[in-house]
C-alpha cells in the first residue's frame, strides 16, 4: 500500500488516520447509495404500477380535485414564454388558472404575452398575506379567463412566488420555471396525494426530466430523445438517479426535504403559515420544504410531504460547462443556506427522522461531500508524489471509486428501463451507458470542484449568485 | 496484498455493472419483442372482435383467432367493455368466460402478488357482474390498501344494492378505507350514491358533525341531489357552524330555493365563512331582497365577504351594476377597490351601460370604471 519508507514517520501517520477517514466515508456513502436503491428499486413497482391503474378521467370529475394556481415566475424568458403559457392552458385538470410573474423583465416578455394572449390591465384586488416587492400591474387575457399576468418590480424568484401566492385565489399552487414544460395529466397525478390525504398532505414533488434534444411542439414533449453533448447527457443520469432512486427513498423514510423549485405542489395556507419563501437565499425551493418540516413539527402539526415519481414535468438542461457551473454553484449556496438557516433541526431527535437522518445527509453527503471526494484525490495524489503511498495504490483506489460510481449509473439505468422506460430506441442504451461513463468519469469530479468553490465563496460572504444560463431553445418538429 | 484486493474489488464491480447492462440489454429486447407481437396480433383480432359484438363471428371463431393471445384478448375486451352496453356487452362478457379469461381473474383475486390481485380488482370492476360482488367485498380486507381501494371502486362501478350496502359498510371503519377515497368512490356511482349518502347523513342533523358527514354534503351538492334538499335546510338551523357552511353551499350548487329571511340571517352571521357564503348564494339563486345586503357586504371586513358580494351583484344585471358603480365612487376603500375589480371583468358591457353612461355624465361622473395599478385591499 504505501512505499514502506518509514523516514517520512510522521505523514505516514497522517496518510494512514486520512486513508481511514476516506475509506470509511466511502464505504458509508456506498452503503447509503445501495439503500437509497434497494428503497427505490423496491417502490418503483408501486408506481409503475400506478401508472396502469390510475383512472385519470375520474380524477377530472371528482370535486375532491381542487383547483390550482399554477405560479410561473419569468424573467427574460422571451424564448421560451409562449410556447410554456400556450401549453400550461391546455392541461388536462378541471380547473386551475395560470399565473404568470413578470420579475422586471429587461426583454419582450411581457410585450410578447401582451400581444398574443390580449391582456389587458385589471384591478385585480388581492390579499397581501406575504409581504413583496411593488406590483406594477396585472393583466387579464380577454381570451383566456384562467391566464392572468403580473408585472413587478425586480426582486427575484421567492419574491415572485411570493407575489403569486398573494394572487392567487386558489387554495394549492404549484410553482414551475418557465421554460418547464408539463405533460398534460401531470396536475392530476400531482393532486392524487392531497385528495388521499386533504386535512395532512401539505407538499408534494414530481419528476423532473431532461428535454435537451426532445421534440418539443407548442409546448409538448412529442418524442423523447437523449441529448448529444456530454454536458447535457451526464445531467440526464444524474437527474434519473436522483428522482428515481434518492428522492423516492426519502419519500418512503418520510424525509423529503428536497422539492424541485421546477415541479412542486403546495398547500397555500401553509406556506402562508411560515411566511412564504425566504427572498434572501438562492435555494428557495430547499429552504422551503425544510422550514415547513421545522416549523410544522414545533408545533406538532401533523404533516406529510411527498414525492412521487409519476408526474413528469420536462426541463432544459445547460449544455455548457460555464452556464452549469454557474447554476451547481447556485445550488450548493441554496443547500448552504438551508442548512444553516434550520441548523437546530441537525441530529436533533426533537425533529425525527428529518433531524436524525434527512439533515445529516444532506450536511455531510451532499454539502461536505464534494469536499471530502476532493480532498480524497488531492491527498491519494500528494501522498503518491511525496513517496508515502505507491502510485499502484493509488491508482487503483481512484479506479475503484470511479468503477463503484460507475456500477450505481448502470443500476440507474436498469431502474428506468424497468420502471418508466421512456427512452425507447435501441441506441438510446448505448447512449445512456456512455452517460454514466462520462458522468463518472469527469463530471462528477467538475461538479465538485464548483461545490468546493461556492462554499468557499459562501464562506467568505459571496452568498448570491444567480447569473444567466444560456438557452438554446427546444428541438422543433420542424427542426428534426 | 491491498493492491490485489483492489484489482479483485475493481473487477467484481466491473463485472457486476457489465452483468447489469446485460440484464437491461436482456429486457429491452424482450420489451421490444413483446410490444411488436402485441402491436400484430392486436391488428389481427380487432376486426374478429368488432365482427363478433355485431353478431357476424360465432364464439368458436373468436376462439380460434384468439389462440394463446389470452392477455391479448382479454386487453381487447375490457378495452371494449368500458364503452359498450346492451347485447354486446353482454356478448363480450360470455366470450371472455368462454375464453376462461373470467375464471383466471377469480384467481388471481388470491395471488400472492398484490399487483395482480390489484388487477384482477380492476379488472371485474370493468366486467361489472354483479355475482363477482362477494369476492370483492372479500378483498376490502386486504392488507395492501391499493388493493382494497380498488376493490371498492370496482363495487361502486357495479353499483349492486349488495355492493352499495358493503360500500356503506366500510364507511365506518376508516382503517379498511379512508373517508376521502370511500366518498370518491361514492361519486363516481352518480345516481346510485343517494342512498349511501342519505345513511352517511342520517346520524344526526343538529349534532356535531363527522368529517365524513361533511364530505358527504359536499358531495350532495356536487351531485345535484334535490331529494336531499329537505335534510340540507335543516342542517341551516345547526349548531356547527362548518356544517351550516356545507350545507349552504351544497344548497347553492343545487340551485334549492331557500327562505329568505333564513339567508338574511347568514348574510349577517358573525361567522364570515358564513357570510361569504351566504352572499354567494343570494346571486346563485337571484334573490332580489338580497341586493342591499350585498350592497352592504362591499364594505365588510373580510376579503371573502366583499369579494363574493361584488360576484354576486354582477348577476342582478342593471339593479346590480349601478350599485358596484356607486361603490366606485364610495369613500370606503375596500369597497371601492372590489368593485372596479369585478366591473373592469365585464368590460363596461352592463345592462343599459349607454344610459348610464349619460346619467353618470349628467352627474358630473367619469362614465366607464376606473384602472387602479395593483390595489391590494385587503
Amino acid at each position: 500500500m504505501w512505499s514502506g519508507d518509514f523516514s517520512g514517520g510522521y505523514s505516514v501517520i497522517v496518510f494512514l488516520w486520512l486513508s481511514s477517514f476516506f475509506v470509511f466515508y466511502f464505504i458509508v456513502l456506498t452503503a447509503v447509495y445501495v439503500i437509497f436503491f434497494t428503497l427505490g428499486v423496491a417502490n418503483l413497482r408501486k408506481y409503475r404500477h400506478y401508472v396502469k391503474v390510475v383512472d385519470l378521467e375520474a380524477l377530472l370529475k371528482t370535486s375532491l380535485t381542487k383547483p390550482v394556481s399554477l405560479l410561473v415566475p419569468a424573467f427574460n424568458e422571451e424564448m421560451h414564454i409562449l410556447d410554456s403559457v400556450r401549453a400550461l392552458l391546455t392541461l388536462h385538470y378541471p380547473s386551475y388558472e395560470v399565473i404568470v410573474l413578470n420579475d422586471g423583465s429587461t426583454d419582450r416578455t411581457l410585450e410578447i404575452l401582451k400581444e398574443a394572449f390580449h391582456l389587458v390591465p385589471r384591478s385585480r384586488v388581492y390579499q397581501r398575506k406575504i409581504s413583496t416587492k411593488r406590483v406594477l400591474g396585472i393583466y387579464e387575457s380577454r381570451d383566456y379567463p384562467n391566464l392572468v399576468v403580473v408585472d413587478k418590480e425586480n426582486g427575484g424568484k421567492s419574491d415572485a412566488l411570493n407575489v403569486g401566492i398573494n394572487v392567487s385565489q386558489y387554495p394549492f399552487f404549484c410553482t414551475m420555471d418557465a421554460d418547464t414544460l408539463l405533460e398534460r395529466d401531470a396536475l392530476l397525478k400531482m393532486i392524487r396525494p392531497f385528495i388521499e390525504h386533504p386535512e395532512s398532505m401539505v407538499a408534494v414533488g414530481g419528476v423532473v426530466r431532461v428535454a435537451n434534444n426532445c421534440v418539443v411542439d407548442y409546448g409538448r414533449v412529442m418524442q423523447v430523445d437523449l441529448p448529444r453533448g456530454w454536458v447535457a447527457l451526464a445531467q440526464v443520469v444524474e437527474y434519473l438517479m436522483s428522482f428515481l432512486a434518492s428522492r423516492v427513498a426519502f419519500a418512503e423514510l418520510s424525509t423529503v426535504l428536497l422539492i424541485s423549485g421546477a415541479f412542486g405542489m403546495y398547500r397555500k395556507s401553509t406556506v402562508i403559515e411560515i411566511g412564504g419563501y425566504r427572498t434572501d437565499t438562492i435555494g428557495e425551493d430547499m429552504e422551503l420544504i425544510v422550514r415547513m418540516n421545522r416549523e410544522l413539527r414545533k408545533k406538532r402539526q401533523k404533516y406529510r410531504i411527498f414525492f412521487t415519481p409519476v408526474p413528469v414535468c420536462w426541463t432544459e438542461v445547460p449544455t455548457d460547462l460555464a452556464s452549469l457551473g454557474r447554476q451547481r454553484r447556485r445550488w450548493q449556496k441554496g443547500l448552504v443556506d438551508s442548512i444553516r438557516f434550520n441548523s437546530e433541526m441537525l441530529f436533533n431527535p426533537r425533529y425525527g427522522r428529518i433531524g436524525m437522518l434527512g439533515m445529516p445527509y444532506y450536511l455531510i453527503f451532499e454539502m461536505i461531500g464534494p469536499i471530502v471526494e476532493l480532498f480524497g484525490y488531492a491527498t491519494v495524489i500528494v501522498f503518491a508524489i511525496i513517496g508515502v503511498l505507491s502510485w499502484q495504490w493509488m491508482l487503483l483506489f481512484l479506479l475503484l471509486s470511479m468503477v463503484l460510481g460507475f456500477l450505481f449509473s448502470v443500476l440507474t439505468i436498469l431502474v428506468e428501463e424497468f420502471s418508466f422506460h421512456r427512452y425507447r430506441r435501441a441506441r438510446d442504451l448505448g447512449i445512456l451507458l456512455w452517460g454514466g461513463f462520462v458522468y463518472n468519469f469527469g463530471f462528477r469530479q467538475i461538479n465538485a470542484v464548483w461545490r468546493l468553490q461556492a462554499t468557499l465563496e459562501y464562506v467568505g460572504g459571496l452568498r448570491k449568485l444567480w447569473g444567466t444560463v444560456r438557452r438554446y431553445g427546444f428541438r422543433t418538429a420542424a427542426s428534426k | 496484498m491491498f493492491a490485489q484486493f483492489l484489482i479483485w474489488a475493481i473487477f467484481v464491480v466491473g463485472y457486476g455493472a457489465a452483468l447489469l447492462f446485460l440484464v437491461i440489454l436482456l429486457q429491452r429486447v424482450r420489451t421490444f419483442n413483446e410490444e411488436q407481437q402485441f402491436a400484430q396480433r392486436r391488428e389481427q383480432l380487432l376486426p374478429v372482435f368488432t365482427r363478433y359484438i355485431n353478431g357476424d363471428a360465432s364464439v368458436a371463431e373468436l376462439h380460434g383467432a384468439v389462440g394463446r393471445s389470452l392477455r391479448l384478448a382479454e386487453e381487447i375486451i375490457l378495452h371494449f367493455l368500458r364503452d359498450i352496453r346492451g347485447t354486446g356487452r353482454v356478448l363480450l362478457i360470455e366470450a371472455a368466460s368462454d375464453l376462461g379469461l373470467l375464471k383466471q381473474t377469480l384467481r388471481d383475486l388470491h395471488s400472492w402478488d398484490w399487483t395482480r390481485r390489484d388487477l384482477a380488482a380492476m379488472r371485474l370492476g370493468v366486467y361489472g357482474i354483479p355475482g363477482t360482488v362477494r369476492d370483492l367485498m372479500e378483498l376490502l380486507r386486504d392488507p395492501r390498501i391499493e388493493v382494497r381501494y380498488t376493490a371498492a371502486r370496482s363495487l361502486g362501478i357495479i353499483g349492486s344494492p349488495e355492493a352499495v350496502d358493503a360500500l356503506v359498510t366500510i364507511l365506518g371503519y376508516p382503517d379498511i378505507l379512508d373517508t376521502p377515497r370511500v366518498l370518491e368512490i361514492v361519486q363516481i356511482m352518480g345516481a346510485q350514491a343517494t342512498e349511501p349518502l342519505r345513511r352517511m347523513l342520517a346520524t344526526s342533523t343538529n349534532g356535531s358533525t363527522s368529517d365524513v358527514q361533511l364530505l358527504a354534503i359536499d358531495l350532495v351538492g356536487d351531485l345535484r341531489d334535490y331529494s336531499m334538499v329537505p335534510t340540507l335546510h335543516q342542517m341551516l338551523r345547526s349548531t356547527d357552524t362548518e356544517k351550516v357552511l356545507r350545507a349552504l353551499k351544497a344548497l347553492g350548487r343545487i340551485n334549492a330555493p331557500l327562505h329568505v329571511g333564513e339567508l338574511m340571517s347568514l348574510a349577517r352571521d358573525r361567522v364570515w365563512q358564513v357570510r361569504a357564503q351566504a352572499a354567494r348564494a343570494i346571486g346563485q339563486l337571484g334573490l332580489e331582497e338580497g341586493v342591499l345586503l350585498l350592497k352592504d357586504g362591499l364594505s365588510d371586513q373580510a376579503f371573502w365577504v366583499r369579494r363574493n358580494s361584488a360576484e354576486a351583484l354582477l348577476s342582478f344585471g342593471r339593479k346590480g351594476h349601478e350599485l358596484l358603480h356607486d361603490a366606485m365612487r364610495s369613500s370606503d376603500m375596500f369597497a371601492r377597490d372590489m368593485a372596479t375589480y369585478q366591473l373592469e371583468r365585464i368590460n363596461g358591457n352592463f345592462l343599459g351601460a349607454a344610459e348610464y353612461k349619460q346619467t353618470a355624465n349628467g352627474r358630473g361622473m367619469t362614465a366607464g370604471p376606473t384602472v387602479l395599478a395593483g390595489s391590494t385591499a385587503g
